[in-house]
């Protein structure tokens, strides 16, 4: 297996096949973020093309001291972001979805704490999931993502996201407790 | 020690706490029911949402990525490749012509201009022919339109639909008879 390194230099010097590869590494993590970003396969499919038009475009700027699936993510996430904006829904700053998301998850368990998994299935917890992440703010739906579907580190979305890891880590702990928040209301 | 909180849940879940930390929780997770059915709760969300199935790739996904940023460059090899092997076969051709004449150098040049002359002579007549078709063509097929259009306004009260379509073909399979007439009598050399 190459290295994703070796890739972009042998992309850079005009090995298409190189790049071919990469597309071929990542077009599933990348549709697998995205597809839950927009909802709508289409939609993602074509984002997801469009993601590694604009990186083979940008590549010459890929520093290698860096992660290339951290760049690469990077660009997909302003790929998402601008796609908000069109929408005019300007909910993506992380700053700003402390002030617009009024939902704080508490910081003790509640005294009626009912469990949202013991009665279903894992397969019906995951459809579940699959259901409610939408109602999840897109910048917490992000981490959420990166963490549990895309599997990256703490560190990993620090990088692409360039904010501290313990703020990482508070704002996905945040948007697990609000998806189990929206699963509890459906019991 | 008080009950965990949401914070120490998930650090706990994940292995980001330090080991003195984490048996503390554990002490207390193993006799407290309460956190217990916390952390379990949420330690089955968390596989759940990592177990996500995949979202299905069409099978010929890469290459549609790979024609969209590699299309005017295929383009390109393909005429350069077209346009280098014409040229191939052009010069093996007047080398081997020139090889098996008795011709000098000079006179196969002679020769090889005299024949690109007649081909591009052959071609140009060829041009103003098929120009000629195509203007009698488009001016036969405008008339042809406006005279249908016509006749159809006028007997659209008169014929019901099923005659209006079987008038429609007929006259195309005229036209065409016409047009394919015009034709082969210009390629005959005579006058229309």
């Amino acid at each position: 297996m190459f290295e994703d390194k070796d890739l972009v230099r042998r992309t850079l010097e005009g090995e298409k096949e190189a790049f071919e590869m990469i597309i071929q590494k990542y077009q599933q993590p990348l549709l697998n973020y995205i597809g839950r970003m927009v909802g709508e396969r289409e939609l993602a499919l074509d984002f997801t093309q469009e993601v590694f038009i604009k990186s083979y475009a940008s590549l010459h700027t890929y520093q290698p001291q860096h992660k290339f699936s951290t760049w690469l993510f990077k660009i997909a996430s302003n790929y998402t972001i601008d796609y908000w904006r069109k929408k005019k829904i300007d909910a993506f700053s992380i700053d700003q979805t402390q002030d617009q998301d009024s939902y704080r998850p508490s910081m003790q368990i509640p005294s009626k704490d009912p469990s949202v998994t013991e009665k279903y299935e894992l397969a019906e917890i995951r459809e579940k999931i699959e259901r409610n992440l939408e109602k999840i703010p897109p910048s917490l739906r992000e981490l959420f993502v990166w963490r549990h579907v895309n599997e990256f580190s703490y560190d990993e979305i620090a990088e692409i996201k360039e904010m501290p890891v313990g703020t990482i880590k508070n704002k996905v702990f945040q948007a697990k407790e609000l998806l189990r928040k929206h699963l509890e209301a459906e019991i | 020690m008080n009950c965990l909180t949401i914070d120490q849940i998930y650090l706990y879940l994940e292995n980001e706490l330090i080991p003195e930390e984490r048996s503390r929780l554990a002490g207390h997770i193993a006799a407290c029911e309460k956190c217990r059915r916390a952390v379990e709760d949420r330690r089955a969300l968390t596989e759940a949402a990592e177990s996500l199935p995949p979202l299905p790739l069409p099978p010929d996904f890469t290459q549609q990525i790979m024609s969209r940023i590699f299309p005017q460059e295929s383009q390109i090899r393909v005429w350069i490749a077209a346009l280098a092997t014409g040229f191939s076969l052009v010069v093996a051709i007047f080398l081997a012509a020139f090889l098996q004449s008795d011709l000098s150098l000079s006179g196969a040049f002679i020769q090889l201009n005299r024949s690109l002359w007649s081909f591009v002579s052959n071609l140009s007549v060829f041009f103003i022919k098929l120009i000629k078709i195509v203007s009698l063509c488009s001016n036969l097929l405008v008339q042809l339109s406006s005279y249908i259009y016509k006749t159809l306004t006028s007997l659209k009260s008169v014929i019901g639909i099923e005659v209006q379509i079987t008038l429609v073909i007929l006259t195309i399979l005229l036209s065409v008879t016409a047009v394919y007439g015009v034709r082969r009598k210009i390629w005959s050399g005579e006058n229309i």
